[in-house]
């Protein structure tokens, strides 16, 4: 008991430990796989993202960055053509205002130049110059004809201050100019220095070009830094060349646009010529830069640049291509964007490094991963964390579930051991024991059974007591009942040992239950003897109280009877005595002999009975009777019965029986049978006591039985005539 | 024993298979007390029975007298040889309706 009750103990403690344990293992493994799924879904796609990202945003970015680096060339480079156009829009109305002036010189009236003045120094002024080979006289009507341009010369002067010099130079040898340096005109005496402009590039280029040109640059004179000239013929009457109007302008401006060109940390602008020089730049060093110091000739061409890449975008500039590309600059790989200037042969040019084009976009990937890798960290900390706290609910489990679980088993447990004990008691015989288990389930419910069982138990007990001892009474009465049948029987043989003539001897074995057999004999007087065997319907008590009925009645009906000739008259008033308030239905079967003993015959009645045997000493056999057939007695009322007689001889006997011999069955269920029973006799030693006659037949009877057990009485008699 | 029993309209037939000694008889009584109802042919069929004790009989008488009582009828049918000798001997094949007549005759004479 003590074992059983450790075990469910410790199986609900299983339970519970490893239904704990699996539901934790199993929802921390899917909630880790899930998580870790996520995660390397979630770098996957992060990095995809990021990658993605940086790659379409540094596109992008890189993009823009071209755009605005040639959105910055093409202004700048607009900002420069505005300049230049302004320039040639002087120089064209200069040109057409001195042609219409010589084209319809009766509109104009001739006017006054002063020639140069060393107090004119500083103010811009118009001056007239002579070639020393002329005489100023024989030219007085052109140069008072050409003064009439001085007055939109000096507007010219005054409208800009990057235009140095306004001028006009006419073939015939004279030149008005309007500036403020009137000192370089004169000499030391303040007398007019002569000036022969002929040689000079911009006189030379229109003479030869005949049409607008501009100077290459030079350094201005004035320390002004870098100056261009531009130039224009105008015509006579005659639609010929009468001279060139021209102007001198200061490029300080051009230089500004240029410096002020900027894009990003290493962005700058330059504007290159046609021969592949630097003109203007911010840099003073490297392959871009300019000195300014220096005379123009003297200035590298990038065309000979030992980088065939930069001579060959050079080429490209200097042919007015617009254009992007990248180019190595002094080791520096730099996106160059380019667009040709109007007017001139230039090129304008805006580099920016390449690493700071990509390095957005860099950055921008750069941040992404990094986003990225911050997510993973996160999504890590979370599952380290999660598995911390598995592990701890875990520990706490297995540290707190086997106390839970011994509670609990003790729970299940307890009112099972009460259960038992109880149950031990009540088995050990204290049946007024009651089980009081309160626990609401299965087991108060077991255990009210068990009262109740108890209860029944209890009734049972007592009831069985009460029914054993009204058995054992009833057991004890039919003792007595069967002592008494048997006792009425007569058993003292020799039965009457002054009468020599016969021998009469009779055996009834009694099945265990009191049975309905009955034999009888008597003396109805000195010569008549009669004898009587029979068997009642049936077992017990009934049949126990009809045969003593039956032998009463029998007896007194054969004691009156006065004549032989009345025997079957006793059975028919027998019978109707047996019948009346014979409501069981009983009946008796019986064979009835009265022996005359003087002349041996023998009167008899069958009543339904077994037909005895006879045993003629002369025949030295045994036959079955012939009887008549009578009906049993107790069955029918009012019935005849028929009497028959033989003569017996000395030696002859007769032997009565009860069906309990015929019918004595063996294991195989085979009755003994009337065949038998004549074949046993006819064997017997003839000259046997009927004792031992009796004995051998009741041993051949039970050698067929074989041991099965004895279910009717076997009743048996015999008597033997001795002498007639 | 084994007790069959067949009711058709009012005629009730028992079939009675193997022995009937003193207890199976007290069975069969009961049976037929409880099936009696209404009936008023009553057919006893002892093509099956072995042997018939004096209580068997004692049954059949009852039967008999009961269904005579009441103005009905009983009959024995297809009885065995053996059961047919202990009728004869006790003489109630006088008494009883045996309607089947194949019985051979007893070899013993009475």
């Amino acid at each position: 008991m003590k074992i059983e009750r450790m075990g469910i103990r410790k199986q609900v403690l299983y339970l519970v430990l490893s239904c704990s344990i699996i539901t934790l293992l199993v929802a921390g493994g899917i909630a880790i796989y899930g998580m870790t799924n996520i995660k390397s879904n979630a770098v996957d796609i992060g990095i995809e993202i990021g990658t993605t990202a940086a790659e379409n945003s540094s596109k992008a970015l890189k993009e823009v960055s071209i755009a605005s680096l040639q959105g910055l060339v093409h202004e700048r480079s607009k900002q420069v053509n505005y300049i230049f156009n302004d320039f040639v829009w002087d120089v064209n109305m200069l040109s057409t205002e001195m042609t219409t002036i010589l084209q319809n010189p009766q509109n104009y009236s001739p006017r006054y130049v002063s020639p140069p003045n060393i107090e004119d120094s500083g103010k811009i002024v118009p001056q007239i110059q002579f070639r020393a080979d002329v005489d100023p006289a024989s030219l007085q009507y052109e140069v008072g004809l050409t003064a009439n341009l001085q007055d939109f010369q000096m507007r010219l002067n005054y409208g800009d201050t990057s235009i140095g010099s306004t001028y006009v130079a006419s073939e015939s040898g004279f030149n008005i100019t309007v500036d403020s340096i009137s000192e370089t005109r004169v000499d030391a005496n303040n007398n007019p220095l002569p000036n022969d402009y002929r040689p000079r590039p911009w006189y030379q280029k229109v003479m030869r070009e005949k049409k607008l040109i501009f100077t290459d640059v030079f350094v201005d004179s004035q320390g002004r830094g870098l100056a261009i000239a531009c130039a224009a013929p105008y015509y006579n009457a005659n639609g010929e060349i009468a001279g060139v109007v021209g102007e001198g302008r200061t490029l300080e401006n051009v230089s500004q646009i240029v410096n002020k060109t900027k894009i990003g940390e290493t962005g700058f602008g330059f504007i290159l010529n046609q021969n592949g020089q630097i003109l203007f730049s911010p840099k003073t060093e490297g392959t871009l830069s300019v000195d300014y110091n220096n005379n123009l000739n003297d200035d590298p061409s990038l065309f000979d640049s030992t980088n065939i890449e930069i001579a060959n975008t050079a080429k490209k500039m200097a042919t007015g291509e617009t254009n992007l590309s990248l180019v190595d600059i002094d080791g520096t790989s730099y996106y160059l964007a380019y667009t040709p200037l109007e007017n001139t042969n230039w090129s304008f040019g805006v580099v920016i490094e390449e690493s700071e084009v990509t390095m957005s976009a860099k950055t921008n990937k750069h941040l992404i991963e990094e986003s990225t890798n911050q997510f993973v960290d996160v999504l890590d900390n979370s599952i380290k964390m999660m598995i911390l706290a598995m592990l701890a609910v875990f520990v706490i489990m297995i540290v707190l579930v086997p106390f839970a679980g011994r509670s609990l088993a003790d729970k299940f447990t307890k009112p099972i051991q009460l259960l038992t004990d109880g149950v031990r008691e009540i088995a050990s015989g204290n049946l007024d024991k009651k089980l009081d288990i309160q626990t609401g389930n299965e087991i108060e419910h077991l255990a009210l059974c068990f009262n109740a069982m108890t209860d029944e138990l209890k009734t049972y007990m007592n009831n069985l007591t009460k029914i054993t001892a009204e058995k054992e009474r009833i057991a004890t009465e039919l003792d007595v009942a069967k002592n008494i049948q048997t006792s009425m029987l007569p058993n003292i043989f020799p039965p009457f040992p002054d009468k020599k003539e016969f021998n009469i001897f009779a055996t009834m074995n009694a099945a265990k239950e009191v049975g309905g057999d009955f034999y009888d004999f008597y003396l109805l007087d000195e010569n008549h003897l009669v004898v009587t065997i029979a068997d009642v319907s049936g077992k017990g008590i009934p049949a126990a109280l009809f045969m003593m009925i039956s032998k009463t009645i029998l007896k007194n009906f054969s004691m009156t009877m006065s004549n032989p000739n009345d025997f079957a008259a006793v059975m028919s008033l027998s019978n109707n005595q047996l019948c009346q308030n014979n409501d069981a239905m009983m009946f008796v079967t019986v064979f009835m002999g009265m022996l005359d003993i003087k002349t041996g015959e023998f009167t008899f009645v069958n009543g339904g009975h077994n037909p005895p045997l006879v045993y003629h000493k002369a025949t030295d056999s045994y036959e079955y009777l012939k009887v008549a057939k009578n009906f049993v007695l107790g069955g029918m009322e009012d019935i005849d019965f028929k009497q028959q007689s033989i003569k017996l001889n000395k030696g002859d006997s007769i032997f009565l029986y009860t069906d309990g011999v015929t019918e004595a069955l063996n294991p195989n269920d085979e009755l003994y049978g009337e065949e038998r029973l004549i074949n046993c006799l006819n064997r017997s030693d003839k000259n046997l006591p009927i004792e031992e006659l009796l004995a051998f037949v009741r041993t051949d009877v039970n050698t067929h039985v074989d041991g099965a057990e004895q279910s009717d009485d076997i009743t048996m008699l015999v008597l033997k005539i001795n002498e007639i | 024993m084994e007790i069959q029993k067949q009711l058709e309209n009012t005629t009730l037939t028992v079939a009675l298979v193997g022995r009937l000694d003193a207890v199976t008889a007290m069975e069969l009584d009961k049976e037929l007390k409880a099936s009696l109802e209404g009936v008023k042919e009553l057919i006893f069929d002892l093509a099956k029975l072995d042997y018939i004790a004096s209580a068997g009989l004692r049954i059949l008488l009852k039967y008999q007298k009961l269904m005579d009582k009441n103005g009905n009828e009983m009959k024995i049918k297809n009885v065995k040889v053996e059961v047919k000798e202990v009728l004869d001997m006790t003489g109630f094949s006088d008494f009883l309706n045996i309607i089947d007549s194949k019985v051979k005759k007893l070899s013993i004479e009475f």
